[in-house]
């Protein structure tokens, strides 16, 4: 080992690959581990959970030898999710209170469905909250990465662009993404340096003409179906169907490659992309494959230990009752509840491994996949980057939290 | 396998080999992003890193010393001075990170922020503030409200959505429970009700209808919707005492007491899944028809909907006698073994209530027409043979 290879990566015009070096079964037994916790403390333990994960996951990562590091805590995370459940709750009960007594014109689909309504623009705002909080706790050598205010602007921007792309009939979509994204990117720091999204937003016209493409032959399959009432015409849908979804992945993906390829940080350095849809698509299909096999596997043996377990405890005889006599409500079986106690168990447990599974052959080869085709150019720059303060944010990524809207990881 | 003598010797030098240890390492001062290679030894009580030209750049004292945890490369150790210190080094050397580990045993401790747990312990009191005050007084405030300003034809979908969810919950495994549909019994059911219709005036109309399920109970839903169980028709033993638990229920409607306890449920559910992360709303719509199915009206509820009951029975001229005896018989009852008749049975004060039935009597001994001819009872009473 010398010194030398620590920073290797390094290409002689001062590029740096991106490379992953987290293993499947590391991040299985973290996973299990951490998901088994979750259940035991009826879900508390989840923001140290996401915590674990995303420290194996960022210290996978990394540019030029160096790994990426997340310092957030389970404590912080747990402490913005309540700092806002206090929040949304005097909004939604509030706003509630105003809607009810403001008439019943929009009462229209049950009283809870304008609570969510009401929440949607508050999904991007916690969106980019999120993504702050994500940031600030992210390192690189040692330097934050941090991310400037500007929530509220980002979603009245958000509100804006949506009008615009329900009015243009989805068209405008491109537009959106790729706006709401420069907002964010341009307000994006690596210690002293700033981000920079360039490019225009039509470059996520492209990938986005294929998914309107998709759904013309979806619509043209039920267009048809109604005035041929031909069969076929369901393949055509079937297939028009699958088209959207490959299209979805495609747009997701080519406008991620093209975003990377046009961000800059600093004034010199840039980003590549070769991200696959192919790889990617691949990726899902081999991932739940393999996760569907192993989990026949898996499922065979817990039945077998069940089985096994309710012959022991000379319970199997009352397997086959226990379900009518505890759903009538005449349960003073204890040997039934024994044996319904087991499946339970078996149950969750293999829930947690599926759920575990997923992280292992989805999530991480995707997330693998898109870091190894990332490359740095002309990073001379990095080496000269000033921390800078950190941002301390009481709420964390709560509202997200709150409201599900959290980033992928 | 190193001998005895060998392990002794060892641990008599680890001191002294350690001290001799030497490795490469990366440190980043946490000022900037410039990698600084350095050599790692062992100083006293501390890490020393050592540039190029082998001056001391840093002390680091152990005692302080932490690992970065839960890394994806259990090949090298990412380490910090101290907790929240901004510098990092990064060694890649196994002797020197099993050394580090041997000598270090406070790696992974982690302190708390001074102030967490109280911060912790006000935000958490203040989030459950907030959930008991959405709960218990604004969401109650609203539905009280919206009970009375809801349209019938969207009390009606309401109701639609709470029987459907109903016939699920009282269904075994996934097919829902059976409605009672044999022509002879459902003619007789509806006998029962035109009897009744011309003395009560509801805002929705009233569908009776019985599911085929053992309990002692009967349920009124948003949008007129009453539904009596088998288990009711069969304990009770004349059509006067059904006709009086539809009365009963039809009480229940036309005080929109369904319709506020399921607003109420809903509101809860909906404001509580929004803020758990469910947003799917099956938690919502589960927890209402719970709601209405462990329906819990207040004393003064369930007293106006007897009342309600008394003036129907009354007015279409039909004893309440039959309603008292009822009452009484599902009191004894309730302690029954098979534990079927407690929905009913553990509704508050059934003798007082049997009482009240009795004072409001007007038919005495005298003759009435009875609600349902012989025969017509028998028709209902086998409604769910099939």
């Amino acid at each position: 080992m010398t010194i030398g290879s620590f920073s290797n990566g390094s290409e002689p015009h001062g590029g740096l690959d991106v490379a992953y070096t987290g293993t499947g079964k590391t991040l299985f037994w973290l996973a299990l581990r951490t998901l088994f916790l979750t259940f035991l403390t009826l879900g508390f333990y989840r923001f140290w959970m996401k915590a674990r994960l995303r420290r194996f996951y960022w210290s996978s990562i990394r540019v030029g030898g160096q790994p990426l590091e997340f310092t957030g805590t389970g404590l912080e995370m747990l402490l913005g999710f309540l700092i806002a459940v206090v929040f949304l709750a005097i909004y939604l009960g509030v706003l509630n209170l105003l809607l009810t007594f403001a008439g019943m014109a929009l009462f229209q689909t049950g009283a809870f469905n304008i609570s969510f309504i009401a929440v949607i623009p508050l999904i991007y705002y916690a969106g980019y909250r999120a993504r702050r909080y994500l940031l600030s706790r992210t390192r690189w050598r040692g330097i934050r990465f941090g991310m400037e205010r500007g929530a509220v602007d980002y979603l009245i921007r958000a509100l804006g662009y949506s009008v615009l792309a329900v009015v243009s009939l989805g068209f405008l979509v491109p537009l959106m993404d790729f706006r709401l994204r420069k907002f964010a990117v341009d307000r994006s720091w690596y210690g002293d340096l700033r981000f920079t999204q360039g490019g225009t937003w039509t470059g996520f016209l492209r990938p986005w003409l294929w998914v309107y493409a998709a759904i013309a032959i979806v619509a043209l399959g039920t267009v048809g179906a109604f005035v041929f009432e031909n069969p076929i015409m369901g393949v055509v849908i079937f297939i028009g169907y699958i088209a959207v979804i490959i299209a979805g992945v495609h747009y997701s993906v080519a406008t991620m490659r093209y975003a990377i390829g046009t961000t800059r940080l600093g004034e010199g350095v840039r980003f590549s992309s070769t991200v696959s849809t192919g790889r990617i698509i691949g990726i899902y299909v081999v991932g739940s494959l393999l996760v569907s096999i192993i989990m026949s596997g898996v499922l065979l043996v817990l039945v077998a230990v069940t089985a096994g377990l309710a012959n022991a405890f000379g319970v199997l005889g009352e397997v086959s009752q226990m379900f009518q006599t505890v759903l009538a409500g005449r349960s003073s079986n204890s040997m039934a509840y024994l044996g319904i106690g087991l499946i339970a168990i078996m149950y969750i447990l293999g829930t947690l491994i599926f759920l575990a599974l997923n992280e292992v052959f989805l999530a991480q080869p995707v997330l693998q996949h898109y870091v190894e085709t990332v490359v740095l150019h002309n990073a001379v720059e990095l080496d000269a980057v000033l921390q800078r303060a950190h941002d301390k944010m009481a709420e964390a990524e709560g509202f997200a939290d709150a409201l599900d809207v959290g980033a992928a990881f | 396998m190193p001998s005895m003598w060998e392990r002794l010797s060892d641990m008599v030098t680890a001191l002294e080999r350690y001290a001799r240890l030497e490795a490469e390492g990366v440190w980043f001062d946490g000022r900037s992003a410039r990698p600084n290679p350095v050599i790692v030894r062992f100083g006293e009580a501390t890490l020393t890193l050592s540039g190029a030209d082998d001056v001391p750049r840093a002390h680091w004292a152990l005692a302080s010393l932490r690992a970065l945890p839960d890394q994806g490369d259990a090949k090298r150790l990412m380490l910090v001075p101290a907790q929240d210190s901004d510098e990092r080094l990064v060694v890649e050397d196994a002797e020197m990170i099993s050394a580090i580990h041997a000598v270090c045993p406070d790696l992974k401790r982690i302190r708390v922020p001074r102030g967490s747990f109280r911060r912790l312990f006000l935000w958490g009191g203040g989030a459950v503030a907030a959930v008991l005050l959405i709960v218990f007084v604004i969401v109650p405030a609203l539905a009280e409200r919206l009970a009375v300003m809801i349209p019938p034809a969207q009390e009606e979908a309401l109701g639609d959505q709470v029987l459907a969810q109903a016939k699920r919950v009282f269904g075994r495994f996934s097919s829902g429970v059976r409605v009672c549909e044999r022509p002879e019994g459902l003619a007789a059911l509806d006998s029962m009700v035109a009897r009744l219709e011309p003395h009560f005036e509801s805002h929705v109309p009233i569908k009776v209808q019985i599911f085929d399920h053992p309990m002692v109970n009967a349920f009124a839903m948003p949008g007129g919707h009453v539904v009596l169980m088998r288990g009711l028709i069969e304990r009770a033993e004349n059509a006067e005492e059904v006709a009086a638990v539809v009365a009963h229920e039809i009480g229940h409607v036309m005080h929109r007491d369904p319709t506020r306890l399921t607003l109420r449920s809903a509101g809860s559910a909906g404001i509580l899944s929004l803020l758990i992360g469910d947003v799917l709303g099956g938690t919502a719509i589960a927890l209402m028809t719970d709601a209405v199915i462990n329906a819990s009206y207040s004393r003064a509820a369930e007293a106006e909907a007897d009342r309600a009951a008394h003036r129907i029975m009354s007015d279409a001229e039909l004893p309440l006698e039959p309603m008292a005896g009822f009452f009484e018989r599902l009191a004894e009852g309730a302690g029954d073994r098979n534990g079927l008749l407690s929905p009913l049975a553990t509704h508050p004060d059934l003798a007082g209530r049997a009482e009240a039935a009795r004072k409001a009597d007007i038919i005495g001994d005298t003759r009435y027409v009875p609600i349902l001819t012989q025969s017509a009872w028998l028709d209902l009473r086998q409604i769910c043979r099939r």
